[in-house]
């Protein structure tokens, strides 16, 4: 059984005070240690415990399939195992393997789901993403006229990413869970990791504007007044932040509970639909409200997101 | 009023990202952190110093480094750091980065730019963490690469300092004993011969004739041995005559080498070749991997590079000199023991032979029981009307390389109560254990505890500390004996078991006692050192760890080295290479003009070049010496200082911009005595110190009786030939002028760390190369002395190491190793050269430049766009003002943005200065 990462993990080294631990994964066929502390029994409790799921977070990671073409990433959320070395004999001595899910939903139970769309509607010339975890494979149906099921095989975890959908197809059927295949005017789509570390998408419905921010270098110089183009202050270089700003376009109560995922995750690209650029960006939002249609004086809901280019552009 | 609110608010917030923005990171730069790419945060500005020099110091080495930079605790830098930020982390092994990363270690680290060109490399120093909630922040120092490789040179893997012998010179498969030797006139003798005809190792180490004055400590310099008939003494009178050919003279007084024209081989002053030294700096095996480059030496005048040796201690003074301690120490043997003896450590590292050491071993005991059953051990066992307690001796012996018993610790005695004692003499009665006549015991250790550690080993309680003192030992053995001791508290009496028997064992009726013992090695360190009583003397083997384990580092000597020549250390980031070169070498002709790289907006700044002392002296420690001493009484300054006056009139204090270095200073002298001189009486030949009254001959008869006969004084019709033949009479040979290792009283001093030159042979008639004989033994009480025994007329040739190269027929100064012109000189009728001293060579017309009344100060922020700065732009000339400028210092120069750097530049008068400055 996985146990979600946010929640505290402890590893129970009993009456052992004072006891040097690691703890290990596999990787290419190795155990590879990524951490060595030691554990002092703190005072006032019945054994001697550490918390554990802390220092494995970093090791379970979700990749970025491609945006453009049909793929299947394997994501890597290894079993963790925990030792303890026994001084007297010099050895490492086994004592438990636990392993996580990137699930960062603060939910109980951990929902083994990793696919948490916000509309559910997939835009034709998009690509559409589905991650799973510890699958041996996955089954999709292309519903329409003439429906059609095919599986792809994973053995581990994972995203799977689709493209060229029939031009018949009306949606997706996934695991339980039905995506629309619709034709929009928008732009923009949204792809991100949600909390459970899986991928989805949005499109973006609304207006989205783009700017760019500068910051101007100078240098004051020596210089010979009686030519034209001598410069006593020269503007030797500018940075460029670009910014869009994107309006998702009105949003129901459900829908609006579920775009947390998409407000505080940490990886985001922007998919521009017409031309397929794919554009890394990092939103700059401080604030995830939940807003509701009650608390919007009755008014459907949207949200602005602003988002910030996440590469470096220079003028010289 | 609420959206007004947030619009002002969002209007500053505004402001302040802009303001924050304005030094973002637009370059492209990558760290590497042992070889990991560390994630830059946007906001880590990597601030990078350099500088060429100290000006309140010129002679200081300065390392490139950077200002503090901080690295975001991202999961990739947290792993760099190996999760450094969790407070229970611990280090497995120690290494570069990983859950290996050590912060007390150097961590290297590379700065690669956009195009993969090597912005910067050398090691990061992780300085302190901060965590904020789920932010996590280290704050991270990089140093240039020259800091790492002079670390190297000067502290091991260990974190030991370095000594000369801690280097690789000659490349055999024993570094340790590479340069060993049996001191001997023949080792001498193979030492003086030509360079190209000498074995390797000599040179490394050669010796060097000086005048060291009377010899100290176990030397009788008022007797000598001769054969009567070589000199015209009478070789028997009566019942008494010669012993073993030999007649001993009792001198009136005592004399030194020069004067009996003994040079015995112990006596002469051992040297180490400063350009084996530079070699065996430049082998990477020696430097932690660096290439480096001493190739423009070779244009250093004054011979500098091939013919520079340094004075090292006396031979005789190694014994008592030295005390070693984290040279040395003490490794378990796993086998080559059996029962009784239950651990077996020899010495690893060598310690001179008559060396008495002074050994703590520190160990617990463990027993085996055969696998019976599971069963505990005890002390102690009550069995009806007695209890029985198992009571071990435990003591450790020395052996030396024959395996003889050489020394033995008191004896130490476990047990689980306070035991009556028997003597040690009883016991070894009863228990075979060979106890001395005055052995001891050392108390009774109690133990009730003994843990079972593995299978069916048991270990005892108690860590027990042996003291022992032996010279020369090759190894040590624990031996262990155990008896029984029946004690009925009906009674109250004590029966002993004199058998050898162990502890108990439970939970079966009938006792088993155990009887294989071992023992593992205690937590407290062991400890080996050693003090040599006796001086060392012909025969004695001389290891390279004795003669080199200086106080100071192969680190120590390159500094030095270079402050003295004023050579600059320069690092090359992409083929890690550290090139050592002269000024002239340093500065390229080359000039840049910055009239429109200048920021005058951000303004400048200019101030006068000011020294905080009205005299900058050169000098160099004294290492004292008769003519030195009565040159600083008399001229009130050391022998061979340069004073320079600044100019600066706001104090009359003197500064010794040399403070720090490791060389010393000694005076070259050409000695004056009556005693350089070859006499014959007729056709016998007679010691020059035959010309004092009062000297007497010993003779020996059957019964070992003596007689003393008078030596008559040499007479006025003698032929007297002077040493000299340059006509200064009197004095030593014209072109033998030594260093004077002596004081007013003709004692010895110490000596070492003199820089001496080379300076070709000379021949000396008559004179021998000597070493202590067995007739010493019984003609002298056993005590070393003189041997008068004329050598030949042809005499031998010595080499000649003083402080000077001469010109004109030998008859100028033409290089010096003083850094200034000394007021006077002790030696006849030579001349001081112009430009032959130190400061005149390789000062002078640099350091003029720099105290110019003209020269001034500027600093300014200076855009080098399209230049790589780094340490290379330090070697430049400048144009700016209508002035010419070197760049001392850039400060802060960040590799991540494009903004104008703070620098600091010095006026040039005469470019000339810089570029052909030393000659």
């Amino acid at each position: 059984m996985a146990n979600p990462i946010w929640k505290d993990y402890f590893i129970d080294f009993g009456d052992l005070d004072s006891i040097i631990y690691r703890i290990s994964y596999e990787e290419d066929g190795e155990q590879k240690v990524i951490f060595v502390g030691k554990a002092n029994w703190r005072p006032g409790t019945e054994s001697n415990r550490v918390r554990i799921n802390d220092i494995c977070a970093d090791y379970l990671v979700t990749r970025t399939p491609d945006l453009v073409a049909e793929d299947v990433v394997m994501n890597t959320y290894p079993e963790f195992l925990v030792e303890i070395f026994i001084e007297d004999a010099g050895v490492w001595e086994d004592v438990t393997t636990v392993i996580f899910t990137p699930d960062w939903s603060y939910k109980t139970p951990s929902p083994l789901v990793m696919a948490d769309p916000i509309r559910k509607t997939i835009d034709r010339r998009q690509t559409f993403l589905h991650s799973v975890f510890l699958k041996r494979s996955v089954s999709y149906t292309i519903t329409g006229l003439h429906p059609i099921t095919r599986t792809i095989d994973i053995n581990g975890s994972g995203t799977i990413s689709l493209q060229n959908f029939p031009i018949q197809a009306a949606g997706i059927s996934i695991e339980g869970m039905g995506y629309r295949l619709v034709n929009t005017c928008a732009e923009w789509v949204v792809y991100y990791v949600n909390a459970y570390g899986g991928w989805d998408s949005l499109i973006i419905e609304g207006n989205v504007t783009e700017r760019d921010d500068l910051t101007r270098h100078n240098i004051s110089l020596e210089h010979d007044n009686g030519i034209a183009e001598s410069r006593g202050k020269r503007n030797y270089v500018n940075e460029l932040t670009k910014v869009y700003t994107l309006h998702t376009g009105w949003l129901t109560d459900d829908e609006s509970s579920r775009m947390h995922h998409l407000l505080n995750s940490t990886n985001v690209y922007l998919g521009n639909l017409n031309d397929g650029r794919i554009i890394p960006v990092v939103l700059t939002g401080n604030t995830t409200d939940y807003k509701t249609y009650k608390g919007n004086g009755n008014r459907l809901v949207d949200y602005t997101i602003e988002a910030e280019v996440a590469q470096y552009m220079t003028r010289k | 009023m609420i959206a007004l609110f947030r619009r002002i608010q969002e209007w500053f917030l505004h402001l302040f990202k802009r303001e924050s923005n304005h030094e973002t990171m637009k370059r492209r730069i990558s760290l590497y952190i042992a070889d990991s790419l560390v994630e830059l945060d946007e906001q880590s500005l990597v601030l990078f110093n350099y500088t060429m020099e100290d000006l309140s110091n010129p002679t200081y080495v300065k390392n490139s480094y950077s200002k503090q930079i901080t690295i975001k605790g991202t999961p990739n830098n947290n792993k760099i750091f190996g999760e450094f930020f969790r407070l229970d982390r611990t280090i497995e092994y120690g290494g570069a980065a990983g859950v290996n990363f050590n912060p007390m270690q150097k961590t290297p680290f590379t700065i690669f730019d956009e195009l993969g060109e090597i912005l910067e490399s050398g090691y990061a120093k992780l300085d302190n963490v901060k965590c904020v909630g789920a932010d996590v922040e280290y704050k991270v120092s990089l140093y240039g690469g020259l800091g790492s490789f002079l670390y190297e040179l000067a502290y091991d893997s260990n974190g030991q300092k370095k000594t000369l012998a801690s280097l690789d010179y000659l490349g055999t498969d024993n570094p340790d004993a590479e340069l060993d030797f049996t001191i001997n006139k023949e080792s001498v003798a193979a030492a003086w011969m030509d360079e190209e005809d000498r074995d390797a190792k000599w040179n490394i180490i050669n010796f060097a004739p000086a005048y060291n004055g009377i010899p100290e400590g176990n030397f009788a310099s008022n007797k000598a041995l001769v054969d009567p008939a070589a000199i015209g003494l009478p070789s028997s009178q009566g019942a008494y005559t010669t012993k073993e050919g030999y007649t001993r003279i009792n001198l009136v007084k005592n004399y030194d080498e020069w004067a009996v024209k003994d040079l015995r081989s112990y006596l002469q002053r051992p040297i180490f070749s400063i350009k084996a030294l530079l070699n065996a700096i430049s082998n990477p095996q020696n430097n932690g991997g660096y290439n480096v480059d001493f190739s423009d030496l070779e244009e250093l005048p004054q011979r500098a590079y091939e013919n520079l040796w340094m004075t090292l201690p006396m031979i005789p003074s190694l014994g008592t000199y030295k005390k070693e301690t984290g040279s040395l120490s003490l490794v378990r043997d796993a086998s080559g023991y059996a029962m009784p003896y239950i651990g077996k450590y020899h010495i690893e590292g060598a310690a001179p032979s008559g060396a008495e050491m002074a050994t703590n071993l520190n160990v617990r005991m463990t027993t085996f029981v055969p696998s019976v059953a599971v069963s505990e051990l005890y002390m102690k066992h009550t069995n009806g009307a007695s209890t029985a307690y198992a009571v071990y001796f435990l003591q450790v012996f020395a052996y030396d390389a024959g395996g003889s018993e050489i020394g033995r610790s008191k004896i130490k005695c476990v047990a689980d109560i306070n035991f009556p004692t028997i003597s040690p003499r009883q016991m070894a009665d009863v228990l075979k254990f060979t106890a001395g006549e005055n052995d001891a015991f050392e108390g009774t250790y109690t133990n009730s505890t003994i843990t079972r550690i593995a299978g069916d080993t048991y270990l005892f309680n108690n860590e027990l500390g042996f003291s022992i003192d032996a010279v020369d030992v090759a190894y040590y053995q624990i031996k262990v004996a155990s008896k029984t001791a029946l004690y009925y508290p009906g009674s109250k009496t004590w029966t002993y078991n004199y058998v050898e028997q162990g502890v108990l064992w439970t939970p079966t009726t009938e006792r088993v006692f155990p009887r294989e013992y071992n023992s593992i090695s205690g937590i407290t360190p062991n400890s080996v050192s050693y003090t040599s009583g006796e001086t060392l003397r012909s025969g004695a083997s001389i290891t390279k760890k004795m003669l080199l384990s200086t106080e100071h580092s192969p680190a120590d000597y390159l500094i030095s080295f270079c402050r003295v020549f004023g050579l600059h250390m320069l690092y090359d980031n992409t083929t890690k290479t550290i090139s050592i070169v002269t000024r002239n070498s340093l500065y390229d002709d080359e000039t840049f003009d910055l009239t429109e790289r200048v920021d005058k907006g951000k303004g400048i700044e200019l101030s006068p070049f000011l020294f905080d002392s009205k005299w900058y002296d050169f000098k160099a420690e004294s290492a004292g010496g008769r003519f030195a001493d009565e040159y600083k009484s008399i001229q009130g300054n050391e022998y061979g200082i340069q004073r320079v006056n600044t100019g600066y009139e706001f104090n009359s204090e003197s500064k010794n911009i040399m403070d720090g270095i490791v060389y010393k200073n000694a005076v070259t002298i050409l000695d004056k005595s009556p005693y350089y001189t070859s006499i014959h009486e007729g056709a016998a030949f007679k010691p020059s110190v035959f010309v004092d009254l009062g000297h007497t001959q010993t003779l020996w008869n059957a019964t070992k009786d003596e007689t003393q006969l008078d030596i008559s004084v040499i007479q006025s019709t003698a032929n007297v030939e002077y040493l000299n033949e340059d006509g200064h009479e009197g004095y030593d040979v014209e072109f033998g002028r030594k260093l004077e290792l002596r004081n007013k009283d003709n004692k010895a001093i110490s000596g070492e760390g003199v820089l001496v030159l080379f300076e070709g042979f000379s021949y000396y008639p008559y004179f021998n190369l000597t070493d202590d004989i067995p007739a010493m033994t019984a003609l002298n009480e056993g005590t070393p002395c003189w041997l008068i025994t004329p050598g030949d007329a042809d005499g031998i040739r010595i080499p000649i190491y003083q402080r000077y190269t001469y010109a004109g027929g030998g008859w100028s100064i033409a290089n010096s190793l003083d850094f200034g012109v000394p007021a006077e000189l002790d030696i006849p009728g030579i001349i001081y050269r112009d430009g032959a001293t130190i400061y005149e060579k390789f000062w002078q017309k640099y350091m003029r430049d720099r105290y110019d009344k003209d020269t001034k100060v500027m600093k300014c922020k200076v855009d080098f766009k399209g230049m790589v700065v780094s340490q290379e732009l330090l070697r430049k000339f400048y144009y700016y003002g209508g002035s010419l400028w070197v760049l001392n210092k850039i400060t802060n120069y960040s590799l991540t943005t494009y903004d104008p750097v703070e620098c600091e530049f010095i006026q040039v008068q005469d470019k000339q200065n810089y570029l052909n400055g030393q000659r």
